[in-house]
């Protein structure tokens, strides 16, 4: 904020010449901001300068609509209006509105609109002409699905909102945009859905947004950090989506979203645990695939998490609980074997963690090529050199699919790294470490909250009518209410809409 | 301060008498006459029902209070503490009994190599984490583990039901009553480890529906246990029931269903590792809450450290041998041990209310 | 708090340092497949015989180097060694092998005939009390010393023990000896009738591997076990005799007289049978027992040329497997009457209908049994006669 003092020297004072230099002392050293003195003959005979970003800034526009109209057809208006309002209601522009601040005519000139300063004038009219460098609006690239919409967000904000207002038409999607970062000034926007979400949850994210004070938002990651619940948990407890039906749908379930300029990916609060189990594929094919989709992320899940230290516990600890044609048949494989069991699985399982961030970074042809030579070659060479175990190249590979099946790349990282000390536990203490390891892991995940809304639930606290929607997707027709977490149990679809065959036919 | 739903209560109550006895399943091994091992356990749970039902409606006469507060505000500070820390203190051993358990059975058969130090750590660690968190997220934990424990348990059961034998409950009541109300001495004297529910119950959201819903908990879980113990004894026949130490476990490597469906040792691992820790975890709440009013602290948090610490020490001291805990649990120690305590407490502190109230009321009217 | 809680974290990750107690490789086990104790009278010690297998040669590609392909070394070692105890003899094995002995996928232990009469508790008293093993391995007995036994390549499979394993479960084909895990037997030890063991010996040179005749394992028959001792051995047909009454016959096959020629055979393949055992006072109060067994058969070959598929041959069919059985659980009830063993199971009936008399007759049950009145009643039902409805050649 300024100090009155400095807001004083902010205002312009209505001098062309003398607002014009001290606009030229901000703006001129960009490099980038050009300044088109002119002289409007008609009715009244106005000097006038209009400055402007010379990248960003649509310039036929400026040249056609403003420097015409002004310079060459007369402008037509009420006679005895002030100089300015002549010259705002003769313009046959869309968008322009007036400001006597010289900080925000900055502002504007910089985000690629134009200002237009008269003599006589202490306002200057903004006329809004950006045109910023934005790609077109694409299909998702990181949540795509076999069927639905293929919109993704785009790194600009108004094109993001346009989508998310083409899908909610309606007077409840509440919009309220701020500006955030010291340098990047960026607008962030609060969107939910009124009546619908839970006023508490919106001032919350109102609140937590709001007492963020940094320098720049580049992305909406930015924040997510900065809005946490427990910021030092290995859980993410605030999802992010490419896609706009998603951000939809979760704000019909009560959410509340966060966009920021010059990022494609949405926040969504609160997200719970099942949220990151689900693909907004889910809500789109038939509820029993997507229910037994669902089981298999669920298992997914499990072994993603679990499976090399039960391996490992089992071959190490408990052989007894292996079936005797494998346990011979693992005894004879490991027969000299050079290391435990542990020390197998650990390694293997660096090494495909490495392959597979070495996978990602890559242009695509070549990162599939990393990954067939890393995983077919490095692991039979392994196998053949007698390195590694057979079974545990399996069960190596078993957890990396895994985990590339579930749905949300964080939560699945968050596993990814859990899977470690679980690892060493279940090597030192067997099953019962595994097991008291993960009651503990069971015990993190209930403490954790995402905006006041429990992380488990609708499992703990259990809440069996949100289990329509949770490891099972009931059918459309059964799921009746929103989430408790909307403003209550409100309804959200009609009853008795089960279809049935026509009767008497 | 943190409050949990009845459903909540249920749960815990449940978990708490369920978890570990469906493992130890005590009723066949306590019973002269094997076959009405099953209805020795029922009446047992009958007996402990109704203690339980004393405990939880004298505990919610002052409903957000717990029995510790209570005990001092109504026998004074001196006497009330006396009567507290025995309250904890049954309690404290009861967390100490648990721990030792789990780690008892685990270096008896699977683990043998493994001191049970290592385990009593294991699980007094895990579970002290969860008793920091608190009541609520114990609960949370509890009310995930649940459907996990009893699936865990059913699966065993139904896989071993192709090789039990209803003949072996006969003869029933073929001795008469006499063995069946002998028998069920341990199992009601063991709903001891339900003392805490009046812990429990000062948190309730709802005390009303709490107190039903732990009557409910702990009616369920004499009931299945009842059951496991009939499916034991069809299993085994009445005399090897007797001999097995732990029953479910050796059940759980004993199923055999096309010589395929065996080896079920993981899913009992996990059935008895999840149960012990929400018991343990309850357990070290209640202590960490009644030793925090006994001592007039303001956080009970920093106590759950030293407490759990002091319960992994006091376990490992607890018994030198298993042999012990087998004759502590049986029908001429057990209740006669715990009984006094478990009508005694509840009993007097409403006794010692009501008269403590009389008094005030002829107090205000005298004057 | 927060530190506390770190301490706490800091001690679940210790643990894993402290030291894996209970580690061990899978390569560094000796898994007994198959055990035999055996009592040496001469010494008085127990002898265990344990077979390990060499899992490296069952693996197909891997082992480095050594055998190479799955048919190379032998898969398996047998060593004896001796010791007071059962435990004691174990331990003294685990001296001579380079992998210690672990029990936990035993498949099928051997007790020798002397061990068995000097006392099934002794005998399987480590073993259960040792909890590595499961109740779900096979027993048998021997006649004689079981120890050599296991040193015969008896089978054709590659390990002898697994080979055994699977011949148990074979021998429900004619039901000549019981199939009986050691969770079974520790049952009936406890129980006040006696307990039954399926018995295993040899057959020398029936098998021929690649041309070279070799001993195979055969199962037949009964080992009585009564109280704790084995006190005596039935044959095939009296073990299917205590079979029936004990509803353990899976299938076998009857050789019974064909109808109309006495010269001739027909087979009768037993596919359902189940019994039940009723103990009832008569007026006297004294105790007998009703046997009810019903038995379902098809024909399963025909050496005569009758037609038999038609009702009233059938019937004469039905008579004689009646007869059959009846003879055979006659024969069973004279031999163990000889043995004052209660193979039937009879006792635990009795206890468990009539818990009041069975107070009384607990003392001298194994007298009673000698002497107790016991009916049996047969129903025998024909269901098919196979695929043909007439013989080749009727008559």
């Amino acid at each position: 904020m300024p100090t009155p003092g400095r807001r004083i020297t902010d205002r312009l004072t209505g001098n062309l010449a003398h607002d014009t230099k001290r606009l030229r002392k901000v703006l001129e050293p960009c490099g980038d901001v050009a300044f088109r003195p002119f002289f409007a003959p008609e009715p009244v005979g106005l000097p006038a300068v209009l400055i402007y970003s010379k990248h960003n800034a649509d310039k036929a526009l400026l040249q056609r609509e403003v420097l015409e109209t002004l310079m060459i057809r007369a402008l037509r208006s009420t006679p005895d209006a002030e100089a300015l309002a002549l010259v705002e209601q003769g313009l046959p522009v869309l968008h322009v509105e007036s400001d006597s601040s010289i900080s925000t005519v900055t502002d504007s000139v910089l985000r690629g609109n134009a200002a237009l300063i008269v003599e006589g004038s202490a306002t200057a009219l903004l006329i809004m002409a950006k045109k910023p460098a934005a790609r077109q609006v694409a299909e998702p690239s990181t949540e795509s699905v076999v069927r639905g919409p293929r919109e993704a967000f785009v790194e600009e904000l108004e094109k993001n909102l346009n989508l998310i207002r083409k899908r909610l038409p309606t007077e409840r999607l509440r919009v309220e945009t701020t500006r955030l970062g010291k340098i990047s000034r960026s607008n962030v926007v609060i969107v939910w859905l009124d009546g619908i979400a839970d006023n508490g949850i919106v001032d919350e994210v109102r609140n937590r947004v709001m007492s963020i004070k940094i320098d720049a938002v580049l992305d909406s990651g930015y924040l997510e950090e900065f809005m946490e619940d427990s910021p030092f948990s290995p859980f993410p407890q605030i999802e992010h989506t490419e896609r706009t039906d998603k951000l939809a749908s979760a704000l019909l379930e009560g959410r509340v979203g966060v966009l920021v300029d010059g990022s494609p990916y949405a926040l969504m609060a609160p997200a719970l645990l099942v949220h990151f189990l689900q693909s907004s594929e889910d809500y789109y094919e038939r509820f029993i695939l997507a229910t037994s989709v669902r089981v298999i992320r669920f298992g997914a899940l499990l072994i993603s998490l679990l499976a090399p230290s039960f391996y490992v516990a089992i071959t190490s600890i408990h052989q007894e609980m292996i079936p005797i044609g494998l346990a011979l048949r693992l005894a004879g494989t490991r027969e000299g074997a050079p290391f435990p069991v542990f020390v197998e699985a650990l390694l293997m399982e660096a090494a495909f963690e490495i392959l597979r961030e070495a996978g990602i970074r890559l242009p695509a042809p070549v990162g599939q090529a990393v990954s067939i030579v890393g995983g077919l070659v490095v692991g039979e060479a392994a196998v053949q050199a007698g390195v590694a175990n057979p079974i545990t190249v399996v069960i190596v590979a078993l957890t990396g699919i895994s985990s590339f099946a579930l749905p949300a790349y964080n939560l699945a990282f968050s596993l990814r790294l859990l899977r470690f000390p679980i690892l060493a536990i279940s090597a030192a203490m067997g099953l019962p470490g595994l097991a008291v390891a993960c009651m503990v892991l069971l015990t993190h995940l209930a403490s954790l909250r995402s905006f006041g809304v429990p992380y488990l639930s609708p499992f703990g606290p259990a809440r069996f009518g949100e289990w329509k929607d949770a490891v099972l997707r009931a059918p459309w027709w059964a799921m009746l209410l929103r989430p408790r977490m909307a403003r209550g149990r409100t309804r959200r679809i009609g009853r008795h809409q089960k279809p049935r065959p026509p009767v008497g036919n | 301060m943190e409050r949990i739903s009845a459903w909540q209560i249920g749960v815990l109550v449940f978990l708490l008498r369920f978890s570990q006895a469906i493992v130890s399943l005590t009723p066949p091994k306590y019973t002269t006459k094997g076959p009405d091992a099953w209805i020795g356990a029922l009446i047992g749970t009958l007996v402990g029902l109704g203690i339980v039902w004393l405990i939880a409606t004298t505990a919610v006469l002052e409903p957000n209070r717990t029995p510790i507060e209570r005990w001092i505000t109504a026998i004074g500070p001196v006497l009330g503490r006396i009567a507290g820390a025995i309250y904890v203190g049954i309690i404290l051993l009861n967390t100490m009994l648990t721990v030792r358990m789990y780690g008892g059975l685990l270096i008896s058969q699977p683990m043998p190599e493994t001191p049970v130090e290592a385990f009593v750590v294991l699980l007094a660690a895990g579970a002290c984490y969860a008793a920091w968190h608190g009541l609520e997220v114990t609960a949370r934990v509890g009310e995930v583990v649940l459907p996990l424990v009893l699936v865990g348990v059913g699966v065993v059961f139904f896989l071993a039901s192709r090789d039990m034998d209803p003949r072996a409950l006969k003869p029933m009541l073929g001795w008469g009553w006499w063995p069946a109300i002998r028998t069920s001495l341990t199992p009601a004297a063991l709903y001891f480890e339900l003392l805490c529910v009046g812990l429990l119950l000062s948190r309730a959201a709802n005390p009303k529906r709490a107190v039903r819903a732990a009557l409910i908990g702990a009616a369920a879980a004499g009931v299945m246990i009842a059951g496991g113990s009939a499916g034991i004894v069809m299993f085994y026949g009445s005399e090897e029931a007797r001999r097995i130490a732990f029953p479910l476990y050796d059940l759980a490597r004993s199923v055999t269903v096309g010589d395929f469906l065996e080896r079920m040792d993981p899913l009992f691992m996990l059935i008895w590792t999840m149960g012990s820790f929400v018991k343990v975890a309850t357990l070290l709440w209640s202590v960490t809450l009644g030793l925090t009013q006994l001592l007039g602290l303001q956080e009970r948090r920093p106590l759950v450290m030293p407490i759990t610490l002091f319960c992994i020490l006091t376990s490992l001291l607890l018994y030198d041998s298993q042999a012990e805990v087998t004759t502590l649990f049986s029908p001429q120690v057990l209740p006669w041990v715990v009984g006094p305590f478990l009508l005694g407490l509840p009993g007097v502190l409403a006794l010692a209310e009501l008269v403590q109230r009389q008094r005030q009321r002829r107090r205000r009217v005298a004057p | 708090m927060r530190r506390g809680l770190a301490l706490l974290l800091l001690m679940l990750t210790l643990l894993p340092l402290t030291g894996c107690w209970n580690r061990r490789e899978m390569e560094s086990l000796g898994f007994v497949i198959g055990a035999a104790f055996d009592w040496i009278e001469e010494t008085a010690e127990y002898q265990v015989t344990v077979q390990i297998v060499q899992a490296a040669a069952l693996s197909p590609g891997g082992g480095g180097g050594g055998g190479g392909g799955g048919g190379g070394g032998p898969a398996f070692t047998t060593i004896s060694s001796r010791g007071k105890t059962i435990f004691d003899a174990v331990r003294q094995a685990n001296t001579r092998t380079p992998r210690k002995t672990w029990w936990g996928h035993m498949q099928v232990l051997l007790i020798g005939e002397a061990a068995a009469r000097r006392g099934m508790v002794e005998a399987l008293d480590w073993i259960s009390r040792d909890g590595e093993t499961r109740r779900l391995y096979w027993i048998l007995v021997t006649r004689g010393q079981a120890g050599g036994l296991l040193r015969l390549k008896a089978t054709a499979e590659k390990i002898p023990a697994l080979g055994l394993r699977e011949m148990i479960r074979t021998v429900g084909a004619t039901s000549s000896a019981p199939m009986i895990r050691v969770g079974e037997l520790f049952e009936m030890l406890q129980a006040p009738s006696a307990a039954i063991v399926g018995v295993v010996g040899i057959e020398p040179a029936n098998l021929s591997v690649g041309g070279t005749p070799a001993p195979t394992f055969h199962v037949e028959g009964i080992g009585v076990i009564k109280r704790d001792n084995l006190v005596g051995y039935l044959d095939a047909t009296e073990s299917r005799g205590v079979l029936w009454v004990r509803s353990k016959v899976r299938s076998a096959l009857l050789p019974i007289e064909c109808p109309g020629d006495p010269e001739s055979l027909v087979g009768m393949e037993i596919t359902r049978a189940s019994a039940d055992i009723a103990p009832s006072l008569d007026r006297q109060g004294e105790l007998r027992l009703a046997v009810q067994i019903s038995v379902e058969a098809n024909v399963g070959d025909q050496e005569c040329f009758a037609v038999i598929s038609r009702p009233e041959p059938i019937a004469v069919l039905e008579e004689r497997l009646r007869d059959h059985v009846r003879q055979e659980v006659e024969s069973a009830l004279r031999r163990c009457r000889e043995l004052t063993a209660d193979c039937f199971g009879f006792g635990d009936r009795v206890r468990q209908e009539m818990p009041r008399v069975w107070d009384k007759v607990e003392k001298e049950w194994a007298e009673t049994f000698r002497t107790l009145p016991v009916t049996v009643e047969i129903q025998a039902m024909i269901r098919s006669t196979g695929a043909e409805i007439r013989p080749l050649i009727p008559r």
